[in-house]
């Protein structure tokens, strides 16, 4: 029998460990107390760390430079004479997203391992930035004599010890209402496919950025409570040992598990300092507990654990309530029609579009349809913006769309799915429908952090919209299953229900009927007419010519790279051109498309 | 000149261990952290064979290779195989590989202890004067030495039929599975060819550092900043990687002062990756959608 414990019993064991932290120098002898500290330390840098590369899915390993740097800037400035806990505090954080910055500008731009290997080199330069100042940091003698911290009064190591774990708890109150949210949802697209965050709306490198800067907090308020422990700052403690324990707290706790990344730290800082005495075997066990933590427990402690209780799963998205379910619109709120003129790109010797034509009107159904390699995905990447024209001139309605990104295209009101669905890893599908309405929501990361009743009724909408759409797609009772889990057909669906949720102008479907069964085909062609009758302008490439004949409004057939026919199905499946593209040269004059 | 020699072989050393990573990132996509340990293991065991035993050049050599692949071997099977076979996702490997390291420098502290040594090396010692100073035979051994590497995986990589099936591995694995290409012998023997890589480079390192237990740290950063300015899985790449590095180290700490060496070595890897994001020698841009 599976043990499914009530969700209230997480809530029970979360507040009994802060009691006990909490009330460590009463309970703790002085040493337990000491690696309790270094645990909320070592644990602040971890969560960082697990921000960026387990919830947003980028390694960047500057943390343990923040967390350096911030400890350096906190014990400069207590020698000189500025004591006050929040203001250090605050110099630290400050020094922390500057670095962060600095470093985030140039190095997240670069590929996966650039990056890492970028932020890594951070690390590394500890000791040579420290070596620059030696008057002020102490060189590599270290930094001496930092005295306590004030707070109304002098702070002794009990009470500056309750500070972390307060600091602490703070900062997982904050990291958990972020990423139960549609921060948290829109992570899980960027770890998956960036391309596809582009075509919500989101740019990818705003995003990392934003990110990256909240992840170097915690490491900033680490850093100020470890320079005044001891009284003592030194470069070694910032060096290549430090990122091996956060990344190895990370993994060994869970990647993005909330309380992993601090269990880890638990685990590494106590084995460390058990072993000291062991002097060169403290690290030969130490490799070898990192090599069978990896082999036994991939998805870390409480990854594992939480794998086995899906009861305690905290959602992405909370619950749409019944009643709001009445009032949900599909169509845009401004209907706005496509206008393509004169497009033209050409790839090395292939002329991929040439002096292309094309209109879509709102409220109607247009199908862009031609053999493979006639130009039709590269006109729909050239409207949506992953391909930029070399000539002609793309609108919608009074926004002029050629030129732009495609993130901002998106934000114009462009919807789209691609020929290969992409599904993020974590979430529900019901989770996963509501990604998209990330770019144009109404509420800034206070309200959502400190979930504000503005918070919570977008949330509420948000819900209700996918829930409406999900049924209305034929996923309805899928909703709760994991996203990946599903069939390649009804991810194809999944994507278009994450494209309409937004309320599109103009909604892009990329061969949407592939590897749909025709009953399904048949609801996609329902939903299209629905969208269309509320206003939608409905761009559509497709091979399934009963979903074009049967649907379409309009037909514009490409054949490569030139329009050669247009106009309402039944006239274009008749066209002699059309027919030889499809059917080869000699054709029957009473032949048809079906 | 002479300096441009000891920027050149200091480079070629950087360039000999980012081969090594190379040459496993190329087909797995991995970068075998433990690698830089083996090295450091390699230098200490030719520390040993040459002023301890005495036992001459050429079979130091070979001792170094041998053992290069052994450890690799071992590492592979014990830390690396295991990880991959449950988890490929998520990077696990990172953190195992990473243990393997530790687990390797720590074993070489406990048998060679924690100070730097220096070796007496025949032949690879002995001074050539250079009209402005003098450098170590070593020095051009080691330039030699990472020449050959580059250009003979270079031409094998291209060539022979054996290492079109490695790129093909590193291109898609799905695919050359699907093809009939065994994808885990051509890991195991790219683990191979990285370990007697690995090993050699211990032996060239002797005449330009010392032998010591954390050798691999200080040289692993600077390997993967060589693979970053080349391209990750450019064979020639690492090549102008490390001689770039070399140059910016040595030039630069004469000009600026050596508290900058390691600032202006950023500042290239910056500026390289800022102007070409894939590295001089990286794929090109696949298409997106």
């Amino acid at each position: 029998m599976r043990w499914t414990p009530d969700p209230r019993a997480r809530g029970a064991l979360l507040a009994a460990c802060f009691a006990l932290a909490f009330f460590g120098p009463e309970l703790f002898s002085q040493s337990t107390v000491r690696t309790l500290f270094m645990t909320v330390v070592m644990g602040l840098v971890a969560l960082g760390l697990n921000l960026m590369m387990g919830y947003a899915g980028q390694l960047a390993l500057g943390h343990v430079f923040f967390y350096g740097a911030a400890a350096y800037l906190a014990g400069i400035l207590a020698v000189d004479g500025t004591t006050n806990l929040f203001a250090l505090l605050l110099a630290g954080v400050a020094v922390a997203l500057l670095a962060a910055l600095l470093t985030g500008i140039p190095a997240l731009r670069m590929s996966r391992w650039a990056l890492v290997i970028t932020s890594f080199f951070l690390v590394e330069l500890m000791p040579s930035l420290v070596d620059l100042w030696p008057e002020k940091t102490g060189g590599l003698a270290g930094l001496v004599g930092i005295p306590r911290l004030s707070l109304g009064g002098a702070l002794d190591t009990a009470d500056l010890y309750r500070v972390a774990v307060v600091l602490l708890f703070l900062w997982l109150l904050f990291q958990r209402a972020l990423v139960y949210s549609a921060y948290g949802r829109i992570f899980a697209v960027l770890r998956q496919d960036e391309v596809q965050l582009q075509s919500l709306g989101v740019s990818p490198y705003r995003l990392k950025l934003t990110a990256y800067l909240i992840s170097a907090v915690p490491a900033a308020l680490a850093g100020v409570l470890v320079a005044t422990l001891d009284g003592l700052v030194t470069y070694e403690a910032f060096g290549f040992d430090t990122v091996i324990l956060v990344l190895a707290a990370v993994i060994l706790g869970g990647q993005r598990t909330l309380y992993g990344p601090l269990l880890g730290a638990l685990i590494l800082v106590y084995a460390q300092q058990e072993t000291l005495s062991l002097q060169n075997y403290t690290m030969l066990g130490y490799g070898a507990f990192l090599v069978l933590a990896a082999i036994l427990l991939p998805r870390g402690v409480i990854g594992t654990i939480a794998e086995r209780l899906p009861r305690w799963r905290t959602p992405y998205l909370i619950a749409a309530a019944r009643a709001d379910r009445d009032a949900v619109a599909l169509g845009p709120e401004q209907p706005a029609g496509l206008t393509v003129e004169r497009a033209s790109k050409r790839f090395g010797g292939n002329q991929a579009l040439a002096e292309v034509a094309l209109a879509a009107r709102p409220g109607e159904i247009t199908a862009l349809i031609g053999p493979n390699g006639s130009g039709k995905t590269t006109m729909l990447n050239a409207i949506s913006g992953f391909v930029r024209l070399d000539t002609g001139d793309v609108r919608l309605g009074s926004h002029q769309l050629a030129g732009s990104s495609a993130a901002k295209v998106a934000r114009c009101g462009v919807g789209r799915t691609f020929q290969t669905p992409s599904v993020p890893g974590g979430l529900t599908v019901r989770e996963a429908v509501s990604v998209s309405a990330f770019a144009d929501r109404g509420t800034g990361l206070v309200s959502t952090i400190l979930r504000l009743p503005k918070w919570r009724a977008e949330e509420r909408t948000i819900a209700a919209r996918a829930a409406e759409v999900l049924d209305e797609l034929g996923l309805g009772d899928v909703a709760h299953e994991p996203a990946v889990d599903l069939p390649l057909g009804r991810k194809r669906l999944l994507e278009i229900a994450r494209a309409v949720l937004t309320r599109p102008a103009l909604l892009l479907l990329d061969e949407p009927a592939s590897g749909l069964s025709p009953d399904e085909t048949e609801r996609l062609g329902l939903l299209l007419r629905r969208l269309a009758a509320e206003g939608t302008t409905v761009l559509l490439v497709e091979h399934n010519m009963d979903l074009v004949l049967g649907n379409a409004d309009t037909v514009f057939v490409l054949a490569s790279g030139r329009m050669i026919a247009s106009g309402p199905p039944e006239t274009v499946s008749r066209d002699p051109q059309v027919l030889a593209v499809y059917l080869g040269e000699s054709v029957p004059d009473d032949q048809v498309v079906a | 000149m002479s300096m441009l020699v000891t920027a050149l072989a200091i480079g070629s050393v950087y360039a000999l261990v980012a081969l090594a990573y190379n040459v496993i990132y190329l087909t797995t996509n991995m970068f075998n952290f433990a690698q830089g340990g083996v090295i450091a293991v390699a230098s200490l065991i030719a520390y040993s064979a040459l002023s301890e035993w005495g036992i001459g050049l050429l079979p130091t050599l070979l001792l170094c290779a041998v053992a290069g692949l052994l450890i690799t071997g071992v590492q592979y099977y014990v830390t690396v195989l295991p990880v991959v076979a449950r988890a490929r996702d998520g990077e696990i490997w990172l953190v195992s590989t990473v243990g393997a390291f530790v687990m390797i420098e720590a074993g070489a502290q406990l048998i060679w202890g924690a100070e730097p040594m220096g070796a007496q090396i025949p032949w690879l010692d002995d001074l050539v004067w250079l009209g402005d100073g003098s450098v170590k035979v070593g020095a051009f051994v080691a330039v030699g030495a990472a020449l050959a590497a580059t250009v003979g995986l270079d031409l094998w990589y291209g060539l022979t039929r054996l290492g079109k099936i490695f790129r093909a591995t590193a291109a898609d694995e799905d695919a050359a599975e699907v093809r009939g290409i065994d994808t885990r012998r051509v890991a195991v023997a790219s683990f191979a060819i990285a370990g007697v890589l690995a090993g050699i480079a211990g032996l060239i390192v002797l005449p330009l550092t010392f032998a010591r237990a954390d050798l691999g740290s200080l040289l692993v950063i600077k390997a993967f900043v060589a693979m970053a300015i080349g391209g990750f899985g450019s064979i020639r790449g690492a090549l102008i990687g490390g001689w770039a590095i070399g140059l910016v180290e040595t030039y630069g700490a004469r000009w600026a002062g050596v508290e900058y060496e390691s600032i202006l070595v950023f500042a290239l890897l910056l500026v390289v990756l800022l102007v070409l994001p894939r590295g001089i020698f990286g794929p090109p841009e696949g298409r997106q959608v």
